[in-house]
């Protein structure tokens, strides 16, 4: 009995230590903490740091990665692994993790988040399309997190939602881009100018597209005028000619009377 | 002052006076059909995007409308025989405006190659011949000049297309621009109703005392020119021949055994080969270099002021006493230096040596341009130029159409614009070597035919002075037939 207590005891106990104990020989890494990239520490370089504290074993190499995505030429065996971000930009933001192989256990990584404000990289700054076609605005966008997009239109300075009453105005989302349709282009409505937004946790940006729409007899007027102007024109030529012939046909008449005989004796 | 016979028209030239409203007209429709085509390829990227059609497809409608625009030469020969310049260059005007009306409202690239490209191109035919041709009835001596001015219309209104279409196009789209073009092609008309036919029984006006031994000498060496030594010869094989056949009554082939045709037409089918292609790569080799667009648009603007700049100032220079009795070594001359030109671009290095190169090739481009049929004319002479540059444009359809897309063709395979510059350079140098050598060798033939003929001229009137009535019955003759024949063909 007292027996049967000792082993209960120590089968408790050591249930009790296994997490501390299996956390032990777990790998530990320290990893720096997340950056927040701005338009100050836009020239200082900055750089993430891997340690690896606590190993069971051996490690065989180490690499970085961002984006779920390798990074090249990153692979050292070493223990403390640094990268480096000179210069760092929008687009250099992202979720980087760096990842510790060894032979006989799995994988061990430990993420570190560099976030910055999004940047908008694309878009057309202004769009002309006849009316009824379909027009299409867009924004592309760099930055980590992924930003949350939203479209307005400006009504003076300031912006104003879209009125979709109509249903021709579809907006699709994505990661780094956001796309805005309009159908049917209606030349009282529809033309102004149209910001995108991205939003994410570090701040927001935005950019503004002027949408024109030509009416379909815009261009019958400058054909009219310049028509006009040219009959104009050939009339004045056409008179000025009619009023000098009188004066040229006597004089032809006058000074070859021997060739005009030669062509009534042919 | 020369006989009228000495010029083989019949009458004298008026040399000024409407002649100059005249050349104004010339200048508007030249310009027009050289500039036009080139000023169209604003909106193809345009129009790419909205038929959804591949690039070569696109640039097949510049190729159709130029294809169009050189075989409607002979038809548009035949109808100034036959009417004269104005109405055909009222016709043509309204054709292209038609062609490209029409084409706003097209729904496919078909219809575009029909309006723009088949329409279009033969209306821009109609415009190109004419005024050629009316601008040898109203000038003799002053010939040069007033070629050299409407010839230097192609460059200032491709300056001013350029921009406009840009700014149409940003306001209206193709569409709207292609309307609105079509109205603006309508001046053509106007440079039509200018174009009034010249009158052939005005006695010209006396010159005063001062001016008299400049114009004496001008007439002199206009008296002197190729056409007159040529003609002179062939004008009683002429009278002979013209009444054979319906045909030959409006497409003269007896052109194709006129020696200096022969020269000018074997010499231009080597050189057009590699006439244009300089141009049209000329943006893409400096973008090859690592130069920005708009540094290498401005280069094509630099050669296109270069190109206005020479064409008035060659055609005066081809008007002067000691150039005008050997106009053909002048453009012998003009061709072989365009040649030289593209032989040391390659040499040109970074973007001032691709300066230096635009002015000077500018240069060397309007200077062959502006002699281009000013010399066709010295050779076959005011009545046969009609047809001449009709046959001469017919012909040199294929290699104007072959030669960039050749010139294109090496640069695909070697990799390297140079080897462009090297082949055209070759190009032009041969040709202008070819017409140097021929050209002496016509001249050495042309002056000894007409000191034959001068020797026979002397003995006729030596036998005819024994009987008045003999002499004045061939002279009437020969005098009437040519005057009949102009008076036919108004």
């Amino acid at each position: 009995m007292h027996r049967n207590a000792v082993m209960l005891a120590v089968v408790l106990l050591g249930n009790l230590m296994l997490p501390f104990i299996s956390a032990q020989n777990e790998p530990k890494i320290n990893a720096s903490d997340q950056t927040i990239l701005t338009a100050d520490t836009s020239s200082k370089q900055v750089i993430l740091q891997c340690n690896l504290t606590t190993a069971h074993t051996r490690h065989k190499e180490s690499f970085w990665m961002k984006n779920g995505q390798d990074i090249p030429n990153t692979r050292t065996e070493q223990k403390d692994t640094i990268y480096r971000i000179n210069k760092p930009r929008a687009d250099d933001s992202g979720e980087y993790m760096c990842v510790y192989t060894f032979d006989t256990a799995p994988n061990a990584n430990a993420t570190i988040e560099v976030k910055a404000k999004p940047d908008i990289t694309g878009h057309k700054r202004s769009e002309n399309k006849n009316e009824g076609e379909n027009a299409t605005l867009y924004c592309k966008s760099v930055g980590y997190p992924h930003p949350t997009w939203t479209w307005r239109k400006m009504d003076g300075k300031s912006p104003m939602e879209l009125d979709n009453s109509t249903g021709r105005i579809f907006i699709t989302n994505r990661d780094n881009y956001t796309e805005l349709n309009i159908l049917n282009l209606d030349i009282n409505t529809d033309p102004g100018i149209y910001e995108c937004n991205a939003t994410n946790a570090i701040g927001n940006t935005a950019q503004t597209t002027i949408l024109r729409v030509r009416s379909h007899l815009a261009p019958l007027w400058p054909f009219l005028g310049v028509l006009a102007e040219i009959i104009i024109l050939v009339v004045i030529i056409v008179v000025y000619e009619k009023r000098k012939r009188p004066d040229d046909i006597i004089d032809g008449k006058t000074t070859f009377p021997f060739l005009m005989a030669v062509r009534t004796h042919k | 002052m020369p006989p009228a016979a000495a010029t083989n028209l019949g009458y004298t030239p008026p040399d000024g006076g409407w002649g100059w409203a005249v050349v104004f007209g010339a200048f508007i429709s030249i310009g027009f059909s050289y500039a036009f085509p080139k000023s169209l390829t604003i909106y193809f990227k345009e129009i790419q995007e909205y038929f959804s059609v591949s690039y070569s497809e696109i640039a097949w409608v510049s190729s159709v409308m130029l294809a169009s625009m050189y075989a409607g030469g002979p038809v548009s020969s035949i109808l100034v025989n036959r009417y004269g310049s104005r109405p055909v260059v009222i016709v043509g005007g309204v054709m292209v405006c038609t062609g490209m009306a029409l084409a706003s409202f097209g729904t496919n690239i078909i219809h575009l190659y029909l309006c723009v490209g088949v329409i279009g191109g033969f209306g821009l035919a109609f415009n190109l011949q004419p005024s050629l041709t009316i601008i040898g009835t109203y000038f003799h001596v002053k010939r040069p000049i007033a070629n050299g001015l409407a010839m230097t219309g192609s460059p200032v209104i491709l300056s001013t297309l350029a921009p406009l279409n840009q700014l149409l196009f940003d306001s209206f789209g193709w569409r709207g621009s292609f309307l609105i073009l079509g109205s603006i092609v309508l001046n053509c008309c106007v440079a039509g109703a200018l174009m009034r036919p010249v009158n052939k029984s005005i006695q010209p006006k006396t010159i005063d005392e001062t001016s008299k031994c400049e114009s004496e000498a001008e007439e002199h060496a206009a008296a002197e020119d190729t056409s007159t030594h040529a003609d002179n010869l062939q004008t009683e094989d002429q009278s002979e021949s013209k009444g054979h056949s319906f045909v030959q009554k409006f497409i003269d082939v007896s052109l194709f055994r006129h020696r200096g045709f022969l020269i000018y037409l074997i010499g231009n089918v080597v050189m057009f080969f590699a006439f244009f292609a300089p141009v049209v790569f000329m943006a893409p080799y400096a973008k090859h270099q690592g130069i920005d667009e708009y540094s290498a648009a401005f280069l094509l603007s630099i050669f296109a002021l270069a190109d206005m700049f020479i064409r008035p100032t060659t055609g005066l220079v081809g008007n002067t006493k000691w150039i005008r009795p050997r106009i053909q070594y002048f453009f012998s001359f003009a061709v072989t230096y365009n040649g030289v030109c593209h032989l040391m671009c390659p040499l040109a290095s970074g973007y001032t040596g691709l300066l230096v190169y635009a002015v000077f090739f500018g240069l060397a481009f309007g200077m062959v341009s502006a002699l281009l049929f000013e010399v066709l004319m010295d050779l076959v002479g005011a009545p046969r130029f009609s047809t001449a540059v009709g046959l001469v444009t017919i012909i040199d359809c294929g290699p104007v159409l072959l030669g960039p897309p050749m010139a294109g063709a090496l640069v695909d395979y070697f990799g390297d614009y140079k080897y462009i510059y090297y082949a055209c350079g070759v190009f032009m140098v041969v040709s202008g070597i070819f017409f140097f050598v021929m050209h002496y060798y016509n001249y050495k033939k042309l002056d000894e035919e007409h000191r034959k003929s001068k020797a026979m001229e002397t003995r006729n009137s030596d036998e005819a002075n024994d009987s008045i009535l003999l002499l004045s019955k061939e002279d009437n003759i020969s005098q009437s037939d040519t005057f009949l024949l102009n008076t036919e063909h108004e």
